[in-house]
């Protein structure tokens, strides 16, 4: 029905949260290899967006296909290990080592074998130079160790897309670079990726394509050019005004 | 004064005092024993009913779980254990150390669940949230991830609550039941020791004592729990 | 190791659990099903006390003898004073009542009581040093006017205070009575001034003045148009049997008839038993 590349199919999404209507629809495409970056005014649904996608909210209303698959209650525990997320948070399981967290769902999904994941995870760490924080709880771990951790956890299971929701918001300005070229390191392997975010030039620099969303709808999308340099509505005038 | 302390060592050298504070004190901790294990075991099932995610086969559970818990905890503990004495096990020849478990058990379950609810209501929800994105199924976030932290939580208010429990068994005597508190009684009713105060004394330190023991226990395995969070610390 | 340890507390917990378990139910054995149950409150000393932790004393004796009389086993049960007539003429939990109960109207209408087996009179215990206005021998009400008086809680001498205080000659005379846990209780609060007089029954307070030597007790009268007319505040001590068991009621009647009849010294086999159970006796 759809052809290869194309990872996700959303029509129209909707989500309330008992009388307030958070989604009123959207309609949504993600291709393999495309980093998405959705941006918005707060409020506007943008997180909501992002945690429907692997169902942290349960849509109200819509259909979303994941390869092709139609998403249901009954499947998307499989689907969410293809989809990766990273959280505000950071949200490392408090009372595991960084190496329990890497290996918690590789070995508990039965994925891979104890040594084949004991090597990925130092592997990973030792990239982002954190392999001595191995036996560490999270308790111990600076906020942009955490989420270069957080980053790597939720590599371990070679998802197909990685979502990011806001990861720099909680950190303070030193750490933001570290976090943001590790990033930016797995943009350029070719990861799909989709980002919430209000790092404007980073939002420029990585993203192969912006949504903006406002009130619960997508208003505009299209490359980081288009969308910065001649933005088609007033709504995206308004909002580049103010940010940049 | 120099007469109390008289009394005091009066009643600890007497063999026959110390024989009844001592069987006093085994029904006192057979009672809180059991009315604790009961009431960790259904505190832990109404608080999982409680903080369960909704859905229709729960409500009438959930509606269960709130009225009990408001009963118990709106009626004095005098009142649930004479009703379970003289109406619910008013059967000749029930033995009352069980119906006294039964009461203190069915009451500490209430407070129980209120604790365990708000030590698992205190983990943080990204925590749920980090075992779902993973594709981790509730059982396995709840046992590896919410459990573990919960308790970390629950421990220190559980053992104010056991304390509770324990303190509170002295109203077995209302019910004739040879407890500590009965055995001081019993010792300063006159027909043994010339005086109630000073049983009584003893008793509250048998009281006391346990109560120590237990808090210095609770105290040492809170701590070594909380030493697993930060040992990287060091 | 982590795994060693947890199974390590695991074993601990089951062997401690198990433990009590089996403590439970040793002690569960002595409340094997009797074809009686007769509830009493102890302390209440000499007709129910404990000793070696075992019910003892002159009602315990008298019920002896009846169970011997029917060969049935009868189990004495202590409870809340307050609870026991009720208990008994429900009939569910307890078929006699032998708690040195005294004959009401109130209660009679509950229950059925047996014969009176003993008599006893009231007695106000006080501090030598600050004794209420005596009448030579004894106390009347109108001695006791204003003071803070204790009793045990639920006792026939606190039913007693209560009555003159709200329809007697004591009302509005700011006495007030104050219902204490224990007779040896209510001696401890006088010498602490939380009470100026105690009142309880002829024996229990002889036996508490005899135990502390600060207090004296002498014998509780109403007035009467001369001093030489006053007469004591008595109470006449019965059983309570639950209205269907007859054949109980009529065992305890025969069973008391016999003890109370006096032998060649005058003495019955009531007075002994009194005598003996308060350790005035060799015996």
């Amino acid at each position: 029905m759809e052809n290869q590349d194309t990872e996700l199919i959303i029509k129209n999404l909707r989500k309330s949260f008992g009388k307030n209507k958070v989604l009123n629809g959207i309609n949504f495409k993600l291709t393999e290899g495309e980093r998405v970056v959705i941006l918005g005014p707060s409020g506007s649904g943008k997180s909501t967006f992002l945690r429907c996608i692997n169902w942290m909210e349960e849509p109200t209303a819509g259909e979303m296909y994941f390869d092709g698959e139609l998403v249901t209650e009954k499947n998307i525990r499989r689907i969410r290990r293809n989809i990766g997320m990273v959280f505000q948070h950071f949200n490392l399981i408090a009372n595991m080592t960084v190496m329990e967290n890497l290996l918690l769902a590789p070995l508990k999904l039965k994925l891979m074998k104890r040594n084949e994941a004991e090597k990925r995870a130092k592997d990973l760490l030792r990239h982002i130079g954190l392999l001595n924080k191995a036996d560490a709880y999270p308790a111990s771990l600076s906020g942009g160790q955490k989420q270069r951790v957080a980053i790597i956890r939720a590599m371990m299971l070679s998802p197909e897309v990685l979502l990011f929701d806001e990861p720099t918001s909680a950190l303070d300005p030193e750490s933001i670079g570290d976090v943001l070229s590790l990033i930016r390191e797995l943009a350029e392997r070719g990861m799909t990726i989709m980002i919430v975010t209000h790092e404007m030039s980073f939002a420029k620099e990585i993203a192969t394509r912006i949504v903006f969303i406002d009130k619960g709808r997508i208003i505009e999308e299209g490359t980081p050019k288009e969308f910065f340099d001649h933005p088609k509505t007033e709504r995206v005038k308004e909002f580049l005004e103010k940010v940049l | 004064m120099s007469d109390f302390f008289s009394k005091v060592v009066e009643l600890f050298s007497t063999q026959e005092y110390i024989d009844a504070l001592l069987h006093g004190f085994l029904l006192t901790i057979q009672i809180s024993y059991f009315a604790i294990l009961i009431g960790i075991f259904l505190g832990t099932i109404i608080a999982l009913v409680d903080t369960a995610k909704p859905s229709k086969w729960l409500v009438v559970p959930k509606f269960i779980c709130q009225i009990y818990t408001t009963i118990i905890r709106g009626t004095p503990m005098a009142l649930q254990l004479f009703i379970m004495f003289f109406v619910i096990f008013a059967i000749k020849g029930f033995p009352s150390i069980i119906t006294a478990i039964i009461a203190f058990g069915l009451n500490s379950a209430a407070y129980s669940a209120e604790v365990i609810r708000g030590g698992i209501l205190s983990v943080d929800p990204g925590q749920t949230e980090a075992g779902l994105a993973l594709g981790l199924s509730r059982r396995t976030i709840f046992f590896k991830i919410v459990a573990p932290q919960a308790i970390k939580n629950i421990i220190p208010a559980m053992g104010n609550e056991i304390i509770t429990v324990i303190k509170e068994t002295a109203i077995v005597s209302m019910v004739g039941m040879y407890d500590l508190n009965m055995a001081a009684k019993d010792i300063g009713s006159g027909q043994n020791m010339a005086s109630y105060i000073v049983p009584m004394f003893v008793a509250a330190l048998f009281y006391l004592v346990t109560i120590y023991l237990i808090t210095f226990i609770v105290k040492r395995v809170e701590k070594s729990l909380r030493k697993s969070d930060l040992k990287a610390e060091e | 190791m982590h795994k060693v340890k947890s199974i390590l507390w695991l074993v601990v917990f089951l062997l401690v659990t198990v433990g009590m378990g089996v403590s439970v139910w040793f002690s569960i054995q002595g409340d094997a099903e009797a074809d009686y149950v007769v509830e009493t409150n102890v302390p209440f000393a000499p007709f129910e006390y404990y000793k070696d932790r075992q019910i003892v004393g002159v009602d315990v004796d008298i019920v002896d003898r009846v169970a011997e009389k029917l060969n049935k086993t009868i189990q004495i049960k202590n409870v809340e004073f307050d609870v026991i007539i009720d208990n008994v003429e429900a009939g569910k939990i307890a078929d006699a009542g032998a708690a040195g109960l005294t004959i009401t109207p109130a209660r009679a209408e509950k229950v059925n009581f047996t014969i009176p087996y003993y008599t006893s009179v009231q007695y106000v215990i006080y501090n030598r040093e600050m004794p209420p206005p005596l009448r030579d021998d004894h106390i009347v009400w109108e001695a006791l006017d204003g003071a803070k008086l204790g009793s045990q809680i639920g006792s026939t001498g606190y039913l007693f205070v209560e009555d003159e205080i709200e329809n007697g000659v004591l009302v509005d005379t700011g006495t007030t009575i104050k219902g204490i846990d224990s007779h040896q209780l209510a001696a401890d609060a006088i010498n602490a001034h939380i009470i100026d007089y105690a009142i309880a029954d002829e024996l229990v307070a002889k036996f508490i003045v005899e135990k502390n030597p600060d207090l004296n007790a002498l014998p509780l009268y109403y007035s009467g148009p001369t001093r030489e007319e006053d007469y004591p505040v008595e109470e006449s001590y019965a059983i309570a049997v639950n209205r269907e068991k007859t054949e109980l009621l009529e065992a305890f009647n025969e069973v008391l008839a016999g003890m109370m009849t006096p032998d060649a010294d005058g003495k019955t086999e009531i007075d002994k038993l009194v005598l003996k159970h308060m350790g005035l006796t060799d015996e």
